[in-house]
């Protein structure tokens, strides 16, 4: 018995409690304490997930009440996408949030949320998850209402209500679903070995899967995540592209392929009705992205269009289908990032919000507009970048259970994508006549670097995917046949 | 060492453009000189692979590269469109030297305009069909910044149809390559035909989807309405390479399709057939009205372009006997690149000079200016195929070919189908004579020779280049002959080709074609098209106010679908909010009852104030939606306060106040609810 794993759970967390007590002398000091803690926990955690490999039994209530964390496949995964995605926005946000004020607040949650995160990646059964799963409801709530303003305030109100009513349905999804199997372990391949499908048995996967959706924002519970725009754009980009949301993914994967099983949840016949609710997830997000004026909710609901790819990935249970699903989960956390993160350099630098206002500033900012218009690309889906690398897996995973209209949907909404993403860079680059300001208005380098570093990675994984596609085959591949 | 040269001819530009870009920012002639030297010896290595293309051509694979590994292939097929390419570019290149002068952002656009050569050169080597899809979306984008390069309204519109059509095109393409890897389980172009062969009516669908992503590029009709804007809005040079090689890869991607992977299936050939006569006839049709000459050139493209297609066709229908279509295909592939850019690049010369391509105002510039007329002479005859130049070898091939398909598919259709071969021909006689006759015939007061000076050494040599191979090809097809000889093994030909075309008969048809262009241009430009005043001859264009397919057919179809789309899921985003919502206000209506809490004096002093907050969002136009928007904002029912400070409450009123306060609430409360009742009743009543 080891309590590593602890460690990148708690590191954070004891750096939180740092940031709220400690005054730093400068700013400084204060960002290499910020900078070097995340860097080194990223380094803890790589270190427990890739050497020390640990499994452990905290404490045991009863069987139905018992923390236990587990390294597998998927948490190796989602680790080190949020760590690094975690070093980035660090990064980003100190000259952003110098900005917004109210820093060590700030901080103190963001560091709190990072801690939850590696909770909830390695929480080794359901129970673990779920508890890890409340906390980063709460410790994200006051980085939803930083700006204190009323909109804030509301949209925070809304994002708890949602996030509760979610967790309750998960809750009695839990219990249902002890009451048949009496375990809550995480076994790739499903623990209803041996337990007929029954009513109980389907209602537990359906009541699951709503209630986590709720984070990963299916229709129709999306309505928090474009109200929550209000948040700082660091929040934005990296809870509402990224960790919250995905989290809400990584537990949809975690029910269908280690508690319930691809079989089971095959013989069940509720997929149909399931993916009815994805592909309106998917379109409404790519129609409705259309009609946002203002750019985060423009990006919001781009988020919710893909994380639509994401469970519809997931609900065709076959191996390209997976595959697709969990590329598409890294790839759109690192294209969604670069562009939440650009158009809050634009916030920050012009305080531009809206698409009107943004004519000609690709002539300003060339830098920043350049990868935002790659990361477009990227999610549009066009080679050589990362975002056609999943869409392909994924229209493989479509054809494969013989449902053309899946790709079709697939496509009508990347043509949307580029409907939505393309007039941004257009009227950035290319606005007409317009006045001859053109002084430089790129951000500082620590805001830049990130951008840069991601978009990068955008067409490298596009260029290069061999590498991260056999680690994701090879887990899709030990969950299915 | 040949794989080396191989992806050298790739690599080399995609490194000369950002080499460019960044020496281009310091020193201006160093990035022309570097742009010559680069584009130059990708040409040389082009003619050095020359001796390895017999046989299979050189392959080479690198692993790894986007998943599935970039395989590159070099055989006599490929050859053909590489080695124009790599021509056409380099004299492009030194040409564009002295056309942008003027320009601004030139750094800019040599970046792109290398950028495209680079991604088109890995289209045409492309052996796998998803690295070809790849360098083909490249090359899309990256075209888009040379068209838009003005930066103009008109230049603007032009790159959104442009880059809308491409985008969508490039979508389709892909869905028809899911199908195709799903049904075959491969991509690579020398497997793709046997995994097809045992393939059932899907490989229709397969076929037209991907055929409709080419086409786009090939502007096949009817996907061709961003030709004719795109082309007019790039700087010259562009739009020469746009329509001589870039409209060439969508005929690449065509004939590898329907050609090689479909392995000359019948109705798919019938089908490009008669898209390819329809182009050829509506391209010339509408050449012969227009005033700009780059609009002319562009719609003459899109008939060359016909022709072309009408060739893949044809070598699909001919079964046994299609070598002669081949040689015909391929033979007016290369003449177009070649006099299409000349053509291109003598307007740009005009343009360059004037800033202006209407006839009326260029009329008669060229009349003194004897290098330039020539040069505009020989790409002229070429194009409406003069004996003794080579697109009388090509046109004249094709029509053998489309006289064999008559011979072998007896009947009413393939006759027709020559009367339009011959008819679209005579157009091409009449839209060239007439840019030929006002730019280097009419008198003018305004030009006697004065911009002589302004043509440099360095623009005019492309053009004689150009020139003296149109001449060379037409007096001794014979090199080019034995080229394409050696594609027949790849596109799988047979039968015999007339290499002689001096005949009488071939000669009298040209004469036919001749004389009825001569009766056409007389009765339609001269007596039709041209009105005379004082100051000239002033040219109509009574197309400019005819419906066009993108305002009256791509444009409300696109904007229905997202109106439709926009309404439809507009209720999915708000969601059962506005129906809650409803219910709260239908609650607030019928509980409008006012009680009076004893302050009625505060009432009769706001006479004018509405009683209750719903009236209140009645007359003043809130619509719910807002209320929604701001979900659990007490703003509307705070500015509701302020402005009628009047403490009346009514049983409506609370509960409209309720209903602002509540919204999220009762919103998500009210949907878990029935969720958790519908799952817990489904228990209980099925177990």
């Amino acid at each position: 018995m080891n309590f590593l794993a602890l460690v990148p759970i708690a590191f954070p967390m004891a750096l939180a409690v740092g940031m709220h007590f400690v005054e730093f002398k400068n700013e400084s000091y204060k960002r290499a304490y910020l900078l070097g803690g995340v860097f080194l926990n990223f380094i803890f955690a790589m270190m427990v997930i890739f050497v020390a490999n640990p499994e452990m039994h905290i404490f045991k209530i009863n069987d139905f009440m018992e923390i236990y964390f587990k390294v597998d496949g998927m948490s190796k995964l989602f680790i080190t996408m949020t760590s690094i995605l975690w070093i980035f926005t660090t990064a980003y946000s100190f000259d952003y949030m110098h900005h917004e004020g109210k820093e060590q607040k700030f901080f103190t949650y963001f560091l709190v949320t990072y801690g939850v995160i590696v909770g909830i990646s390695l929480a080794g059964n359901i129970f673990t998850f779920y508890i890890f799963y409340e906390f980063l409801t709460l410790s994200t709530f006051p980085l939803v209402i930083h700006t204190g303003t009323k909109e804030a305030l509301a949209s925070g109100k809304k994002y708890l209500i949602y996030s509760f009513s979610g967790a309750t349905l998960v809750l009695l999804g839990m219990i249902l679903l002890f009451s048949v199997t009496g375990t809550l372990d995480f076994v790739p391949g499903g623990i209803l070995e041996g337990v007929a499908i029954n009513n109980r048995v389907t209602a537990a996967y359906v009541i699951l899967f709503l209630g986590f959706s709720v984070k990963a924002a299916m229709v129709p519970f999306h309505s928090w995540l474009p109200a929550a725009m209000v948040a700082p754009t660091p929040v934005s980009s990296l809870l509402h592209a990224v960790a919250v949301v995905k989290s809400g993914i990584f537990a949809l994967i975690r029910i269908t392929f280690y508690l319930f099983g691809a079989e089971a949840v095959n013989a069940m016949h509720v997929r149909g009705y399931l993916s009815i609710l994805v592909a309106l997830t998917i379109l409404m997000g790519s129609f409705v992205a259309l009609h946002q004026e203002n750019l985060k909710k423009r990006l919001a609901y781009s988020t919710i269009s893909q994380l639509g790819y994401i469970m519809l990935g997931i609900l065709l249970l076959n191996e390209d289908g997976l595959t697709g699903a969990l590329l598409h989960l890294i790839n759109h956390a690192v294209i969604k990032i670069t562009l939440f993160f650009c158009v809050g350099i634009i916030m920050l630098r012009t305080g531009y919000k809206t698409i009107g206002e943004i004519r000609g500033i690709g002539k300003k900012m060339p830098i920043t507009m350049g990868c935002f218009s790659i990361a477009s690309i990227s999610l549009i889906g066009i080679p050589p970048t990362n975002g056609f690398v999943s869409k392909w897996f994924l229209a493989m995973g479509g054809l494969q259970e013989n449902r053309a209209i899946f790709v079709v949907i697939l496509l009508v909404s990347a043509i949307l994508t580029a409907a939505y993403l393309m007039p941004i860079v257009i009227t950035a680059f290319f606005p007409g006549e317009m006045g001859k300001e053109l002084e430089n208005s790129e951000p500082p380098l620590m805001m830049l670097i990130p951008v840069v570093v991601l978009t990068g990675i955008t067409v490298a994984f596009g260029l290069f995917p061999n590498f991260i596609l056999h680690f994701i085959q090879g887990i899709s591949r030990s969950l299915i046949g | 060492m040949e794989n080396i040269m191989l992806i050298s001819t790739v690599l080399i530009p995609f490194i000369g453009a950002a080499a460019g870009y960044v020496i281009g920012r310091r020193d201006e002639r160093l990035r022309d000189i570097l742009n010559a030297i680069m584009t130059g010896a990708v040409f040389l290595l082009v003619v050095l692979l020359y001796p390895h293309i017999g046989g299979n051509g050189v392959e080479m694979e690198i692993p790894d590269i986007m998943g599935t590994g970039l395989f590159f292939k070099l055989d006599a097929f490929r050859y053909i469109f590489v080695f124009i390419t790599s021509l056409v570019w380099f004299l492009t290149s030194i040409y564009s030297t002295q056309y942008l002068i003027k320009y601004k952002k030139r750094n800019r656009y040599y970046a792109f305009f290398i950028l495209t050569y680079a991604s088109t050169m890995g289209i045409f080597l492309s052996d796998h069909m998803l690295n070809l899809f790849t360098f083909f979306e490249v090359m899309s984008f990256t075209s888009y910044f040379l068209i838009i390069h003005d930066e103009d309204e008109y230049t603007r519109d032009a790159g959104k149809t442009y880059l809308t059509m491409a985008i969508a095109g490039g979508m389709i393409l892909l869905m028809g390559l899911f199908l195709l890897y799903d049904y075959t389980g491969t991509l690579l172009i020398s497997e793709l035909p046997d995994a097809v062969a045992y393939m059932g009516p899907i490989k229709y669908i397969i076929a037209v989807l991907i055929i409709i992503g080419f086409g786009v590029k090939a502007c096949m009709m009817p996907l061709h309405v961003w030709l004719p804007k795109s082309y007019s809005a790039a700087p010259t040079p562009a739009t020469a390479v746009l329509s001589g090689i870039l409209a060439k890869t969508g005929i690449f991607g065509i004939m590898i399709t329907s050609i090689v992977i479909f392995n000359k299936d019948f109705e798919i050939s019938r089908i490009i057939f008669a898209l390819g006569l329809a182009n050829m006839f509506w391209g010339g049709f509408l050449a012969i009205f227009q005033r700009n000459i780059k609009r002319i050139l562009a719609y003459s493209s899109m008939s060359q372009l016909g022709y072309i297609l009408m060739g893949v066709g044809l070598i699909g229908m001919l079964g046994d006997h299609n070598n002669i279509a081949i040689h015909g295909t391929l033979f007016h592939i290369v003449n177009h690149a070649v006099f299409k850019v000349l053509l291109f690049l003598v307007a740009g010369i005009i343009y360059m000079i004037l800033h202006e391509l209407s006839l009326n105002h260029i009329q008669g510039f060229g009349k003194h200016s004897q290098k330039l007329k020539m040069v505009f002479l020989v790409g002229v005859l070429s194009v409406a195929g003069v004996p003794g130049t080579s697109g009388f070898i090509s046109k004249n091939i094709l029509h053998e070919a489309l006289v064999e398909a008559r011979h072998m598919y007896q009947g009413p259709v393939m006759s027709f189908a020559e009367i339009i071969f011959i008819v679209s021909s005579s157009f091409t006689v009449v839209y060239l004579s007439k840019i030929f006759i006002a730019v280097f015939m009419e008198e003018s007061d305004k030009y006697w020779g004065q911009f002589k000076n302004e043509i440099q050494k360095r623009a005019l040599f492309p053009l004689v280049v150009l020139s003296a191979i149109a001449i060379h090809a037409g007096i001794r097809p014979g090199y080019m002959f034995s080229i394409m000889e050696k594609t027949e093994g790849f596109l799988g030909g047979g039968g015999h080709v007339p290499h002689n075309l001096y005949t009488p008969e071939v000669l009298y048809n040209t004469g036919i074609i001749f004389m009825l262009g001569a009766v056409i241009y007389y009765i339609v430009v001269r007596k039709g098209l041209i009105v005379k005043t004082e100051e000239g001859n002033i040219y109509r264009n009574p197309t400019l106010n005819w419906p066009d397919l993108e305002n009256y057919f791509y444009k409300p179809l696109a904007k229905s679908f997202y109106w439709i789309g926009y309404n439809l899921f507009k209720h999915v985003d708000h969601g059962l909010v506005n129906f809650f919502t409803q219910i709260g206000a239908l609650i607030a209506k019928i509980g409008d009852l006012k009680i009076d809490m004893g302050r009625f004096k505060r009432k009769e002093r706001n006479k004018a104030a509405p009683d209750n907050a719903g009236a209140y969002m009645e007359k003043s136009g809130i619509e719910i939606k807002d209320i929604v928007a701001g979900m659990g904002e007490r703003t509307t029912a705070a500015k509701v306060k302020e402005n009628y400070a009047t403490e009346i409450e009514s049983v409506g009123q609370i509960f409209s106040r309720t209903q602002l306060h509540m919204n999220s609430i009762i919103y998500a409360l009210f949907i878990f609810a029935i969720i958790l009742i519908v799952v817990l009743s489904y228990l209980i009543l099925r177990t």
